[in-house]
């Protein structure tokens, strides 16, 4: 009886380590990283043209997880049980974070990669860009025929039906005010009650999304013509055969950051990631593999033009698009989110 | 069961059972992971909800019970919870009863399986195929088009019906399996003693079969009033703006280190809960648990 007890114990004592990993060790690095990113094409991407690279320049094993987690990330550091190191955020999330003191600065004597000053924050280091803005289905209209700007999105004589938008007040209201006439450079701090006047015109007339994957789907159905809709998926949609394009004009442009959560267990290591990927060369190799902008201007010159032209990035195309300003959501995004929710179900 | 187990004393399962202590660990085990993962986890959320960094508050139940917004809200979320239940009792009932009482035992298990098959696929793919099925240009206006039905596609999907529908096809089994093990019990001679003293087929329905049946209602209406409550990606997927749900709610207020809003929210869910599952439990008693 004892016997057969034992057999048990030591079987289930086998299965357990199996299932742990203990015994597998592919460790072959001195470092260590953990790193989070968002999952998907993206973080595929990423692994490819930035993290293994990065692996063997410092000599580091970068565990990679996914979906980024904006409240584990604030349970980990409320039950001081940190265990990422670096994750991918929107920077706008990142500077909110950093003030609520969930992350830790960004080291600037490590990371001296210049990027843009929009995108670089104390507790946020500007990565990849991408932008809200105007897409349309291709069946319905083309280049010439499609709404130029948000003046026209919100036209519904000239341009009727539908329109997709994000069920988040960022860009949404930046959009509205400059439908409403407020000049680009001039957009904040954002007069909300015009924005909200601006909104219901067209409140009927909104199909609201909330994954990003949404608004190219409910183009290419035929769910509706336009769509204010983040310009990476779009593009993607379009590469794989979806009757979708897009405008830059009036695009509003979102960078992703580099964020350290309070007490990383690899704190130092971080930071020379978040220096590494900040790198023009890992920019623009990132940007080769996934139609995302880049933060740092020294990438764009490493690109070829028909990629410049592609995430928005020539001069002329940059000129027609402004940096949503994060400090701004930063200190206001919950009340404004609130009221904005508010607005939805009234 | 009990007598095979003495017949066999060999047996591993009775070795194990004779082990000192073993019934003891094998209540503690459980009893301590209930403990972790929800009783603790518990007390933090209603600890959040009335104490912030600078101590006791009622602001946040305040600010919950009485802006408009958190009242729409809830509003939605019940009325979303009660049309729901009310619509899988109207589908479940008939379906059960077939599976049950029908002489065709094709008949019972084309029933069970029809409604059990698509509970064992992703909730997120049924999500999706609701997508395909009700999008403006989808399979369902398509059809109704070429049968002269309407001339215009209906806008169902980011609706509230779209909402309802994939909920109550998500929750369908619940009802479905909770009325199907109560009905399972009703003694078929019951109905027939019933037939024999002369009850016509409505009469011994409504008076015999009915009446029994409806703890397996209320213990599924339960059920699926709770789950429905507390749903979150169909309204996100499938719903318009004015289908946000107290769920959509605090996910969003968790994102933005709201969580005292979000603990209140959670507690006030919570409340409403208990409070039907109480009410339910004064009706049916006991037999609300068991199946």
């Amino acid at each position: 009886m004892k016997k057969k007890i034992l057999i048990m114990i030591t079987t289930v004592a086998m299965v357990l380590a199996a299932a742990t990993g203990c015994g597998s060790n592919e460790a072959s690095h001195t470092n260590k990283l953990v790193f989070v990113d968002w999952g998907g094409t993206n973080t595929d991407a990423r692994v490819s043209a930035n993290v293994e690279p990065f692996e063997d320049e410092f000599d580091c094993d970068v565990t990679v997880v996914t979906p980024s987690d904006y409240s584990k990330l604030i349970a980990m550091v409320e039950n001081g049980t940190t265990e990422w190191d670096v994750m991918n955020c929107d920077a706008y999330w990142g500077a909110f974070a950093g003030a609520n003191n969930y992350l830790e600065p960004i080291d600037y004597n490590v990371v001296t990669e210049k990027i843009d000053p929009a995108a670089q924050l104390e507790y946020v280091m500007g990565a990849e860009v991408y932008a809200s803005v105007l897409a349309y289905n291709t069946d319905k209209y083309n280049a010439d025929t499609a709404p130029k700007n948000w003046a026209d999105f919100w036209d519904t004589t000239k341009y009727p039906g539908k329109r997709a938008m994000w069920q988040y007040p960022v860009t949404v209201l930046e959009a509205a005010l400059i439908a409403d006439g407020v000049p680009m450079n001039q957009l904040y701090p954002l007069d909300l009650d015009r924005a909200f006047a601006k909104l219901d015109e067209i409140k009927d007339d909104i199909v609201w999304w909330t994954e990003g994957a949404q608004p190219s789907q409910m183009l290419s159905t035929g769910e509706t013509d336009l769509a204010l809709a983040w310009s990476g998926r779009v593009l993607t949609a379009k590469e794989e055969g979806s009757p979708v394009d897009l405008t830059y004009n009036n695009g509003l442009r979102i960078a992703a950051g580099w964020v350290v959560p309070k007490n990383a267990p690899n704190k130092d290591m971080a930071m020379k990631f978040i220096e590494y990927i900040s790198r023009a060369e890992s920019q623009a190799a990132f940007s080769e593999k996934i139609p995302y902008g880049s933060t740092n201007a020294d990438a764009t010159d490493l690109m070829s033009e028909e990629l410049k032209q592609k995430i928005g990035q020539t001069d002329e195309q940059m000129a027609e698009q402004i940096y949503i300003d994060n400090e701004y959501w930063a200190e206001h995004l919950t009340e404004v989110e609130e009221r904005f929710n508010a607005w939805l179900v009234q | 069961m009990e007598n095979k187990f003495i017949g066999r004393k060999k047996g591993i399962a009775y070795t194990i059972s004779n082990i000192r202590g073993i019934k003891w660990l094998l209540l503690i085990i459980p009893l301590l992971f209930i403990f972790l993962t929800m009783v603790i986890s518990l007390v933090n959320i209603f600890e959040r909800s009335f104490i912030d960094n600078n101590g006791f508050t009622l602001e946040y139940f305040i600010k919950v019970l009485t802006e408009p917004l958190y009242q729409k809200v809830l509003f939605t979320t019940l009325k979303t919870g009660v049309i729901v239940t009310v619509c899988t009792v109207i589908i479940s009932y008939p379906m059960a009863f077939l599976s049950v009482r029908s002489k065709n035992s094709i008949v019972r298990r084309f029933v069970s399986g029809g409604v059990l098959v698509p509970y064992w696929v992703s909730m997120l793919v049924r999500i999706f195929a609701w997508q395909i099925i009700l999008a403006k240009n989808g399979i369902l206006n398509q059809v109704l088009i070429k049968l002269n039905v309407i001339d215009s596609p209906l806008e169902i999907l980011y609706t509230s019906i779209a909402v309802i529908i994939s909920l109550t096809h998500i929750l369908l089994p619940q009802m479905f399996l909770s009325m199907q093990s109560v009905m399972a019990e009703i003694e078929p001679n019951l109905t027939l003693a019933a037939e024999g003293m002369g009850a016509k087929p409505v009469k011994n329905f409504s008076t015999v079969f009915l009446p029994l049946s409806v703890p397996g209602i209320i213990s599924g209406c339960m059920m699926v009033f709770v789950l429905a409550l507390g749903f979150y990606i169909a309204p996100a997927l499938l719903g318009g703006s004015n289908d946000m749900m107290v769920s959509n709610l605090i996910q969003q207020n968790m994102q933005n280190m709201n969580w005292n809003i979000a603990a209140a929210l959670s507690v006030e869910l919570f409340v409403i809960v208990m409070v039907f599952i109480a009410i339910a439990y004064k009706f049916v008693g006991n037999k609300l648990f068991t199946r």
